[in-house]
């Protein structure tokens, strides 16, 4: 096995998104632990009526959430496009949730809380972890008798606003009446069970809580009037940008974060010999379904085989970032695998001795030729055609 | 031990740092694809060929260069241990304890918790997730699955309570 951290082996950068993940990880962990779900009991009273403060921490967190999203989006600040909405499977979820919902009630916390019970020196909470651990190892087991089950009912991205035609922002106002009705009746509950068994009894919504509620609805209620005056005039301009990216970067991003990026070849696929592709492309001709569903926050990089050619429209729907190899796979040929020698040559001596390191080792780990003195172990080969990705969300 | 804060104060925390997560990694938390991950390594390192083999579920994880512990959600589960621990420390929470109801024993809890966590590990594979990665982070961006997979949740717990009840009241 590997380090546990990658980037102590230093051979190999780390993703991308190791610091914001570690960041938004250590804040979640917080805000998990000062809700009280580092310990059992506090989740456990959700269930016996007594403290349920699992519905009321997340629920809030919810409409905070979508009242922020639906600010952010309505007043053009961020692209909804640009966040992953995770497919919906209707039965699976039902299904899933009702298992995980089973478990939840017997260890008393979630997979996120448990790993917060464990750092808070909970023995019941890191025995948790390891359950988690071992269902979900064991799920590859039970996989192959499920699959059809488990591909079922596939919805895609199916959101309410997309259910209803209704915008964004008025669901979003809707979910934050309905969560302060839900609120009002879980204090209502509480009252009703309280002193009845030995249960440390939930906190009452607060002046502050109401006013903290009223605040986030003003927000939702805003996100709405924008949504009507100044989201059309926005969408108004609908740029399509296509940016491009050299061989040598492309490159570079293939062998440092792979998994960012779909690269798809767009050239006849007959006319081209089999050797003749970058790693980890995607036939255009080989994709399956629609192009703006693929998008799960990576970058598409499209290449031809001059770079001249016209994207085809069905690529232009997608919806993350789009951009062209200049030069096609041309350039990727000269550039990267060295054909002709000279034109690679040519190339190298137009930069700096420290871009030539980084030239010639990427070179290297493209075509497996020895490298002179590279930089040690900077890059490793990063190029195996990746299989087609079916990762189930994983919780992600 | 002191009491954790106020829920609808700590909810108001938790939306904003889900919000964050949406803006600044283009999406939202997660956790038990971590424990995916973990699960994938431990069971390869005891069956090699049966769990890279072409079709298994766990296979996927290795069919990239680099170890598949290169991932966000690993790091963000890492995050949440420490994030955890810190909050524990400074919050006065932090004990080393069982946690459990008055009239049950400390072994039947911590199978109970064992017994709990395997199923979720489960059920969260079949849902695609679990109330992080789901419940919460879909539930903002209102999917329709994620809300099917959160009332689901709750029913599910709700019906096992009467049967575990004597571990907690």
């Amino acid at each position: 096995m590997n380090a546990i951290l990658p980037v102590l082996q230093g051979a190999y950068p780390p993703s991308a998104e190791f610091i914001p993940a570690i960041v938004v990880g250590i804040l979640f962990g917080a805000a998990l632990e000062v809700s009280g779900f580092g310990n059992a009991k506090n989740l456990a009273g959700q269930f016996y009526f007594h403290d349920m403060r699992v519905l009321k921490v997340m629920f809030t967190a919810i409409i905070t959430a979508a009242a922020g999203v639906a600010v952010l989006t309505s007043t053009g600040l961020l692209r909804m496009e640009l966040i992953y909405v995770p497919d919906t499977f209707l039965i699976p979820h039902l299904v899933g949730g009702f298992v995980l919902g089973v478990g939840f009630m017997l260890s008393a916390y979630c997979p996120g809380t448990s790993i917060v019970s464990a750092a808070s020196g909970k023995w019941d909470g890191l025995v948790t972890v390891f359950g988690v651990i071992a269902g979900s190892a064991l799920f590859g087991e039970l996989y192959p008798h499920i699959r059809g089950f488990y591909d079922s009912t596939a919805e895609g991205v199916l959101t309410f606003p997309k259910l209803f035609h209704l915008p964004f922002p008025v669901l979003v106002a809707v979910l934050i009446v309905a969560a302060f009705l839900a609120f009002l009746g879980t204090d209502k509950i509480e009252g009703l069970f309280a002193g009845k068994l030995s249960m440390p009894q939930g906190a009452k919504m607060t002046t502050g809580g109401k006013r903290a509620l009223g605040a986030l609805f003003s927000l939702g209620i805003l996100a709405i009037i924008f949504q009507y005056t100044l989201a059309p005039r926005l969408s108004q301009v609908p740029p399509r940008e296509v940016g491009s990216i050299t061989a040598v970067d492309l490159a570079r991003a293939l062998i440092e974060e792979p998994r960012s990026l779909y690269v798809v070849d767009i050239r006849n696929a007959s006319a081209v010999a089999a050797k003749e592709i970058i790693p980890q492309s995607i036939r255009f001709a080989d994709i399956e379904g629609n192009v703006d569903a693929m998008y799960k926050g990576k970058t598409m990089v499209v290449y031809s085989e001059d770079g001249k050619d016209d994207l085809p429209s069905e690529i232009t729907k997608y919806k993350g970032r789009l951009v062209v190899l200049s030069g096609g796979y041309e350039a990727w040929r000269s550039e990267i695998m060295g054909q002709p020698e000279q034109t690679y040559q040519a190339a190298l001596r137009t930069m700096d001795s420290e871009e030539q390191k980084v030239v010639a080792a990427i070179h290297g780990s493209f075509t497996g030729a020895k490298i002179e003195a590279p930089s040690e172990s900077a890059v490793k080969p990063a190029v195996t055609i990746m299989a087609p990705k079916k990762r189930g969300g994983g919780c992600s | 031990m002191k009491k954790p804060w106020n829920p609808y104060l700590a909810g108001v925390g938790l939306g904003l740092v889900l919000l964050l997560s949406y803006v600044w990694l283009g999406h939202g938390f997660g956790a038990s694809g971590a424990s995916t991950i973990i699960g994938a390594i431990g069971l390869k390192s005891i069956f090699p060929a049966h769990v890279t083999a072409k079709g298994a579920y766990l296979a996927h994880y290795f069919t990239g260069d680099g170890t598949p512990l290169n991932d966000w959600i690993i790091f963000m589960a890492l995050g949440t241990f420490i994030g955890g621990f810190l909050s524990s420390l400074l919050g006065g929470r932090h004990k080393p304890e069982i946690v459990r109801g008055p009239h049950t024993t400390a072994t039947k809890r911590l199978f109970l918790a064992l017994a709990g966590g395997l199923i979720m590990g489960i059920g969260a594979r079949i849902g695609r997730g679990c109330t992080s990665g789901q419940a919460l982070s879909g539930g903002a961006l209102l999917s329709v699955g994620s809300w099917i997979f959160m009332m689901a949740v709750f029913a599910g717990a709700y019906c096992t309570a009467y049967f575990v009840r004597k571990e907690w009241l």
